[in-house]
């Protein structure tokens, strides 16, 4: 424990002046209350239920993770690639081994704080979703707010998963530039082109689903309501993967990318 | 205690071969540098006995072993590889505090290194404002965290004007002189040749010869000399009992002599025989000859 606090006390030191990571918590602090706020003006016919439904118990906690899905893929990605490439490109990776941190204790160092850094998006997403859920909801009842409450734990996973994958780009390609726009573009079309085309074709619909980004992107899917939901499934067509599918994918990859992340920065020369 | 060894270091690029085999004992108290020409391996040698290059053959050892292994010792260790590596967004106090907890350090009298080093006024800019010169001096500030007993050096004066050399040169002198070991790559011969104790050359991964740099040097002494008549001069140094070699070299005769004598001696000899000196010298053997020596042969 000791050393946790060890290393995540080395994070805070480097990132305390980081302007770039502080305008990202920021925004992700700002935009997340302020984008589910936005979704109150649009058009949802009362046949289906009015918008109000959305942000109230227990259906903000599904909303608003959608929201945070969105905000997680851009932010987090982006922190994920940023902590390690500015250590590479300010050679401070090389001066920090130099200086004595085993290459272990840094990659954990990393880890350690990718951690922190989703635990406490994650806290702030359920904080926003009680105060959402607390002034919309007409009549309160315990067990209504707490139905939903298992996409906590998955938007945990969801934090840590688009950070792992922006972290492991960062550790491949070294340069802030590139990593970004690998990370951006895999996820906005790439992982999209290879799931329609190669997946599908060769291991079939429901194979298609199970991608890094899309897993990690159905931990909180669009909230699809009931009436559609009905629809969908007389179709017999699967949009999403199910909360375990997606959990379990999820952390398959992330684990994937956190280990590869490892035997690189291990391995490598600096 | 050896400070460092380095047994059969191999490090290859592709086809090339950076390191090739290299074998090296660096005791305590010592100012040990490798010298080289550049792209001779010398960089990647301190890489690889600071952890951030693998070795593909040998092994290092870091005090004995008595440190540990592994990042452990290194925090014994101040090092400035090539360029100062710094978050360019902080402070120079910030940097130092960044290296004083990776080597766990505390009470680390950070103002005093910052007035040793002429940033103290600067403390509070953050790093990307400075010069190059700054720049190198809040490296070897940041070296001296934690009091190491052993220092590194990478080209230390690399880039610098010539007032940022004599500093630098001084600083390391003055380090060395409270007793810490330095290990240092250059390959610029003055360099080494004023400021080690010890010197391994290297050529393309491979030690040519190591030692003392006293020991490395010939003892010879060689003088330079000319008169107005350099023929007779010339017959009459070669008619002496004490020259061991006589050479011409653009209208100077350069004579090397035998052991114990010196300039005076030549002077007066040449004086009780009728001759006036228009230039007399002695030319030291210098580093840069040996190493010139040693390389070309191989």
């Amino acid at each position: 424990m000791t050393n946790v606090i060890y290393l995540l006390k080395l994070e805070w030191l480097k990132v305390k002046t980081y302007v770039p990571f502080l305008v990202l918590m920021g925004m992700y602090a700002l935009l997340l209350p302020s984008f589910m706020s936005v979704g109150k003006n649009f058009p949802i016919p009362e046949q289906l239920g009015g918008v109000n439904v959305y942000y109230m118990f227990p259906a903000i906690w599904s909303s608003l993770a959608y929201v945070g899905n969105w905000l997680a893929y851009f932010i987090m990605g982006f922190v994920g690639v940023l902590i390690v490439t500015n250590e590479f490109s300010n050679r401070t990776l090389r001066q920090n081994i130099i200086s004595g941190i085993s290459r272990t204790d840094f990659y954990l160092s990393k880890v350690y704080f990718m951690l922190l850094i989703s635990l406490a998006a994650t806290l702030y997403y359920a904080f926003v979703a009680i105060a959402f859920g607390l002034i919309n909801t007409e009549t309160i009842f315990a067990s209504r707010v707490t139905e939903n409450i298992d996409f906590i734990p998955r938007y945990f996973l969801m934090c840590v998963s688009y950070m792992s994958m922006g972290f492991v780009l960062g550790v491949l390609f070294r340069k802030t530039g590139i990593a970004l726009f690998l990370y951006f573009s895999y996820i906005f079309f790439i992982e999209k082109i290879i799931r329609y085309t190669l997946i599908r074709k060769v291991f079939g619909m429901k194979a298609m689903l199970f991608a890094p980004a899309n897993a990690t992107s159905d931990l909180a899917p669009f909230p699809i309501p009931k009436m559609a939901k009905s629809f969908v499934e007389e179709a017999k067509f699967q949009f999403f993967l199910t909360p375990l599918e997606a959990t379990i994918a999820a952390l398959v990859f992330t684990i994937l990318f956190l280990y590869l992340a490892y035997y690189l920065l291990k391995t490598k020369d600096l | 205690m050896k400070i460092l060894q380095i047994n059969n270091l191999t490090k290859r690029y592709g086809r090339i071969t950076a390191v090739n085999g290299l074998n090296l004992d660096v005791e305590q108290g010592q100012i040990y540098g490798i010298l080289g020409p550049n792209g001779s391996g010398k960089t990647t040698t301190l890489g690889i006995v600071l952890g951030i290059i693998g070795a593909d053959a040998g092994s290092f050892q870091w005090f004995d072993g008595q440190q540990g292994s592994g990042a452990e010792p290194l925090r014994q260790v101040g090092s400035l590889l090539e360029t100062p590596n710094f978050y360019p967004y902080m402070n120079a106090l910030q940097n130092l505090e960044i290296v004083a907890h990776i080597k766990r350090t505390t009470n680390v009298e950070f103002d005093r290194l910052l007035t040793l080093v002429n940033l103290a006024h600067r403390k509070d800019a953050p790093f990307k404002t400075y010069s190059l010169g700054m720049k190198q001096r809040l490296a070897i500030a940041a070296t001296m965290v934690g009091d190491p007993s052993v220092l590194i050096f990478d080209e230390p004066t690399n880039g610098l004007d010539p007032t940022g050399i004599a500093e630098v040169r001084e600083t390391i002198l003055k380090i060395a002189s409270e007793g810490k070991t330095v290990f240092m790559a250059s390959h610029i011969l003055d360099e080494v040749e004023k400021i080690c104790s010890h010197v391994a050359i290297i050529k393309n991964g491979n030690l040519l010869a190591t030692g003392e740099v006293g020991g490395l040097l010939n003892k010879d002494v060689t003088i330079e000399l000319a008169a107005q008549n350099n023929e007779i001069l010339r017959g009459l140094l070669a008619e002496s009992n004490f020259v061991t070699k006589l050479d011409f070299e653009h209208n100077l005769l350069i004579i090397k002599v035998k052991e114990g004598i010196l300039i005076n001696d030549v002077s007066q000899f040449c004086f009780e025989k009728g001759i006036a000196l228009t230039h007399i010298s002695e030319r030291k053997n210098r580093l840069e000859d040996e190493f010139l020596k040693i390389t070309s042969k191989n």
